[in-house]
């Protein structure tokens, strides 16, 4: 089952970069985080799934849709091929150290050590409490990005 | 392995080099500025998998806590992205990277 769910998400996420049509291209990632959210509720954690399938396939996917409704659903852009097989080359040899990396399991040592059994909301706003902080600027700052943005469009007439 | 209490850990370690190998080629090679936000979308979700696949099962709590603000923070990461990609379009009818390349300082 594990195996079919990760290779769900690896096949959307490469049929979303692949795909010419940019918005079968946002539909296959949003399905790609839908399973990716399955797989958080298989590995027991059900609020990190809940996130990932509300706020990124769902907020995120019809922010993509309006922007390409404003630009335009077919990809007009020419890519260069030689700079794709330099890319290709140059990330796949890449991906082999990082593979080496991960299953070193050093990941595994590096998070921080927390007393289990603390429940998520215990660790969350107890442990976690700066996060929340950070979590409540960064959401403003985007908000006054976006106003500012909006308004320089505003200003320029257009 | 990743986690030693998945018995597959090694898919999930071969999958978060995959979708990070999916992403960085993304963003390398290609011009469309979309496509570039796809493309960083795809390596928050590999460091999403990472993150709760390494904790899993002794500190899932955490992990999920990290997640979720790496969530946030990729919600407001895209959507700037995506407000500056429609003024670009607005301002010069294109979504090609290239054709601002004369922002370069």
């Amino acid at each position: 089952m594990d195996i079919l769910l990760l290779s769900g998400v690896m096949l959307f996420a490469g049929l979303a970069v692949f795909l010419k049509d940019l918005l079968k291209a946002v539909i296959c990632l949003m399905v790609s985080s839908i399973f990716l959210g399955i797989i958080f509720f298989k590995l027991s954690a059900p609020y990190a799934g809940v996130f990932e399938i509300s706020v990124v396939a769902g907020l995120i996917m019809v922010l993509f849709i309006l922007t390409i409704s404003l630009t335009g659903p077919e990809d007009t852009v020419v890519e260069p091929a030689s700079m794709g097989i330099f890319a290709f080359l140059f990330v796949i040899f890449s991906c082999v150290a990082l593979f080496k990396i991960l299953n070193s399991g050093v990941i595994h040592q590096c998070l921080p050590l927390s007393s289990e059994p603390h429940g998520f909301g215990e660790v969350l706003w107890l442990s976690r409490t700066f996060d929340m902080v950070g979590q409540i600027s960064v959401i403003f700052a985007g908000v006054f990005v976006l106003l500012a943005i909006v308004k320089a469009g505003r200003k320029n007439g257009k | 392995m990743v986690n030693e209490a998945l018995g597959s850990g090694w898919m999930y370690s071969y999958s978060v080099a995959a979708l990070i190998f999916i992403g960085v080629y993304c963003l390398i090679a290609r011009r469309n500025m979309v496509r570039l936000l796809i493309g960083l979308e795809i390596i928050s979700k590999a460091i999403c998998l990472l993150i709760i696949s390494g904790a899993y099962p002794h500190k899932i709590a955490m992990a999920q806590a990290l997640v979720i603000t790496v969530i946030v923070i990729e919600v407001c990461v895209t959507a700037t992205g995506l407000a500056l990609i429609i003024n670009a379009y607005r301002q010069s009818g294109s979504i090609d990277i290239r054709e601002f390349s004369n922002l370069r300082g």
